[in-house]
């Protein structure tokens, strides 16, 4: 920047003017083409449906299960597979630790859901959606997750839960 | 950058008392005792916990040195609102370097401040056997300055426009964004409701979304993150987080150029 005393004290610096403008317009062009892109980012967690899924998968590699409550007319539930489950970090130890189970809410489109996604619901108590629950192998809450978090907060929600199971086998 | 001014600055955040007293309560006492209390008593982590830490904790520390300069706490400071610039300005020294050293040394304290906080909440995480990497820590710090250097934008913008709309819209703003911050995107479960529940469910909806529209609009965040992480690079929050830096500074400088300075004393 110029020295004060050569330049008046109102003095504009015309780069950051221009920078401001230049941006601008770059922002509202990278901004319409990510809304105009149509591409939906889909998510490396190999989700298995709540219908094909056998709790005794569960007692017999020791896994936790990741419920994910959702429901298709949700626009959470898709940021959180769009922007959540996305990040790598988050899916990989979502595949690696988990059994990762889908169970879709069904009440809006066919006026009820199956009796197995109505018992799970009630189960965990789940009121909103997407709701992550971890449970254990007799099918115990470990811990609750609601809403769309970052994808942090559900890396760090994961991890926890995952280190807890690993100490209590280990001191077992 | 000029060292008086910085040097004013930081003085006049560190040595009032009341600002340090609710820095320290809302920025480290209550944070890291819901943290303690989480870890002894296993209770799930609040979303409460997650604002505090996150970019809303940078906000509340933010503001309270802010708004702390506009209080007229010391004798520097007139209680009209605002820093008695008149006699700041009075040496010769661009308005922009004003606003650019005073939005350093808000980015400064608040991302330090902030930074120190996360890294003590770490700690404590670890002490009680939470397995977390350096690459996440210094992650989450990081992140805690870039949200420091747009909240300082937005600051000293409201500090310098003192017009009464001005003044009225930010408070709004500010409101309206924080209110996006307290809970995290969600649908409510159960069949489609009807009358008075419908109304009250698709207003609050309504009011969440706008909300979130506002906020990624007028502060929009990197998340470090997933900026590190995720199968693209995260173009928009980029040119967006830096583009609102650039026009709050340019707007700043514009709104301080207008005003007009009578030098002398207070009285």
């Amino acid at each position: 920047m110029a020295r004060a005393a050569d330049t008046s004290t109102t003095y504009m610096p015309r780069f950051l003017v221009a920078a401001a403008i230049v941006l601008l317009v770059a922002r509202a062009v990278v901004w319409f083409n990510t809304m105009h892109d149509g591409k939906q980012q889909i998510s490396s967690v190999r989700w298995t449906p709540v219908e094909e899924f056998k709790r005794s998968a569960s007692l017999a590699n020791g896994k936790l299960v990741l419920y994910k409550f959702c429901a298709n007319w949700s626009d959470p539930c898709q940021r959180l597979e769009s922007e959540v489950f996305i990040n790598h970090k988050v899916s990989d130890l979502a595949n690696a630790d988990f059994l990762t189970v889908c169970v879709a809410d069904r009440v809006r489109e066919d006026g009820t859901n199956t009796p197995q996604i109505a018992e799970l619901q009630k189960r965990y108590h789940v009121f909103a959606f997407p709701t992550l629950v971890i449970a254990d192998a007799n099918g115990d809450s470990k811990g609750v997750l609601v809403g769309c978090s970052s994808s942090l907060a559900t890396y760090r929600f994961l991890a926890r839960a995952s280190q807890t199971e690993s100490y209590v086998s280990a001191h077992k | 950058m000029n060292k008086g001014i910085l040097k004013f600055t930081l003085l006049s955040a560190c040595l009032d008392r009341i600002k340090l007293f609710y820095i320290v309560l809302l920025g480290f006492v209550v944070p890291i005792g819901m943290k303690v209390v989480t870890y002894m008593h296993g209770a799930e982590e609040s979303q409460t916990f997650e604002m505090l830490t996150g970019k809303v904790g940078v906000a509340f520390i933010l503001t309270g040195l802010c708004l702390g300069l506009a209080g007229g706490g010391s004798g520097s400071q007139t209680g009209k609102g605002g820093e008695y610039l008149p006699l700041i300005l009075t040496r010769p020294v661009t308005r922009a370097q004003y606003i650019f050293t005073k939005w350093s040394t808000f980015t400064l304290v608040g991302g330090v401040l902030a930074a120190v906080q996360n890294l003590i909440l770490a700690l404590i995480g670890v002490a009680f056997g939470e397995v977390l990497s350096p690459y996440v820590v210094a992650g989450q710090m990081l992140e805690r300055f870039l949200d420091a250097g747009i909240i300082a934008a937005a600051l000293t913008l409201a500090l310098v426009a003192n017009h009464w709309l001005f003044q009225v819209c930010a408070i709004t703003a500010f409101y309206v964004w924080m209110m996006a911050q307290t809970m995290p995107p969600v649908s409510v479960a159960g069949p489609s409701s009807a009358g008075v529940d419908a109304v009250a469910l698709e207003g609050t909806h309504l009011m969440l979304t706008l909300s979130r529209l506002i906020g990624d609009l007028i502060l929009p965040t990197i998340s470090v993150y997933d900026a590190t992480n995720a199968p693209h690079f995260p173009l928009l929050a980029v040119v967006s987080y830096v583009s609102t830096i650039v026009v709050y500074l340019v707007a700043a400088i514009a709104v301080i150029n207008k005003r007009e300075f009578f030098y002398g004393t207070s009285g």
